[in-house]
């Protein structure tokens, strides 16, 4: 009975992944950061601005990421998921499990993060101030929709780490 | 001829209480909002008086003409700035107000604004309010805008620390130290309170003050500014050397005493900021009762 090698038709990067596990880790942990940044940005510009209560150049940073969620920026935050996990499967392969589980927590705080973000742009005096401001010109509805679509993302990838690490430990 | 004489006489006594009837304030009011107005008032500010306007339809004002003699402590003898107020009351029961400070002699005729055209409270709305003008009628512009805009975020959102609010109230001081230092104004109080609350504020909690001095950077300015408003209700007292330089001593001696009954009842800041401000104090006065000639 002929075999097919599936190895050599693994595209090169899962290819390279394979290879080079700790860079891919290096890589995946890059990955995570750049996708969460919006997050990390709005927690800094609500810190920065002193829960926008003044101008905030940070604040100006995340106001500008929102009003191209739709384009650029917002395709290449969208891109970035699936090279994600298509690379932390490969790079944390085999990987102890408390790689994997410190991530997961990371992802968790950062879901938490848009959780309390998410809140405080439902709050109105946080909304009312924010959206007043001429610099930023942030529609807050807008921001609450996308960290809802994202909390959503980062539970999935959370799920996916749990899954990865329940079969490492078979392993 | 012989009975042209006590007609003549007649003329001349019927005048006599008509002199003072030409002693009048004609006060107009024009009212720029939306809001219907339920009534315009000329009070003063301890309630002792009040003399309601009418409205000109024609003109689109409210008018009213005032004895001066029914303004209360307008007289030659009383103290030196009788603070009143005009009082528009909308029909949702609100009212905006001018802080009036008439002295004696009353204006013949004063013309103020009140405008409440203001509806949308964000950065670009206030922006439009600090590019007015500082002519007359601008200064009413800013005063009210800028008043409407500092309380909308300070009562309805409840943020009176946001940078919005610092910026509304400054322009809201400035176009009420405008206003103040014109001979028939006065301070407003209102935002007096406000910016000495936020120089408190300052003082003590650091994130805030740093947001704060963005708009009001010299620590002190406030009270010195509001000390020369108030000192210049007493420009008059400077006068008092120039009048006995000119060897007007009757005059000098009259104003001399106005001033020292005036300033026995002034607080002790204001005190501080006649002498500053105008270089005269109560020892000097007292000294001049004594020295300046019959």
């Amino acid at each position: 009975m002929a075999t097919v090698d599936l190895k050599s038709d693994k595209p090169r990067m899962i290819a390279w992944a394979e290879r080079n596990q700790n860079v891919a880790v290096a890589v995946a942990a890059i990955f995570i950061l750049l996708y969460v940044a919006p997050v990390l940005l709005a927690a800094a510009a609500t810190i920065q601005s002193d829960f926008f209560m003044e101008e905030s150049a940070v604040l100006v940073w995340f106001a500008a990421f929102m009003k191209s969620s739709e384009a650029t920026l917002g395709g290449v935050h969208k891109v970035l998921f699936p090279f994600l996990v298509t690379l932390s499967v490969i790079a944390f392969k085999d990987k102890l499990n408390y790689w994997v589980l410190g991530l997961a927590m990371f992802v968790v705080l950062m879901f938490m993060l848009t959780v309390w973000v998410g809140v405080l742009l439902d709050v109105d005096q946080y909304r009312h101030s924010l959206e007043a401001q001429k610099a930023a010109k942030l529609d807050a509805s807008v921001a609450r929709t996308f960290f809802s679509k994202m909390q959503d993302t980062l539970l999935m990838y959370v799920a996916l780490l749990l899954g990865l690490s329940a079969t490492n430990e078979k392993r | 001829m012989k009975s042209a004489k006590p007609l003549l006489l007649l003329l001349l006594l019927s005048s006599v209480p008509f002199a003072s009837i030409g002693e009048e304030l004609i006060l107009r009011v024009k009212v720029i909002s939306e809001q219907a107005v339920s009534e315009v008032n000329l009070q003063h500010e301890e309630g002792v008086s009040q003399h309601a306007l009418s409205k000109d339809k024609a003109a689109g004002v409210f008018v009213g003409s005032v004895p001066t003699g029914a303004l209360n402590g307008i007289a030659e003898n009383s103290k030196v700035v009788n603070p009143y107020r005009a009082v528009v009351t909308w029909s949702d029961n609100e009212n905006d107000q001018i802080f009036l400070a008439f002295r004696y002699p009353v204006p013949p005729m004063l013309a103020v604004s009140v405008y409440r055209d203001i509806s949308s409270f964000k950065e670009e709305d206030i922006d439009a309010v600090d590019k007015l003008g500082s002519d007359y009628e601008s200064t009413f512009k800013k005063y009210f805008r800028a008043k409407a805009f500092h309380k909308h975020w300070r009562h309805t959102l409840a943020l009176e620390d946001h940078y919005l609010a610092l910026r509304s109230a400054r322009i809201w001081f400035d176009a009420a130290v405008a206003l103040g230092k014109r001979p028939v104004f006065r301070m407003d109080a209102d935002v007096t309170a406000i910016m000495r609350e936020y120089e408190e504020k300052a003082k003590t909690d650091r994130r805030f003050a740093e947001r704060y001095r963005k708009y009001v950077p010299k620590v002190g300015y406030i009270e010195v500014t509001i000390d020369q408003v108030r000192a210049a209700e007493f420009d008059f007292v400077g006068k008092i050397p120039g009048l006995l330089k000119a060897g007007k001593f009757d005059e000098a001696k009259t104003l001399n005493i106005k001033a020292k009954e005036t300033l026995q009842d002034a607080p002790m800041e204001i005190r501080k900021a006649v002498e500053k401000h105008q270089g005269v104090n109560l020892d000097l006065l007292e000294r001049n009762l004594t020295s300046i000639p019959n």
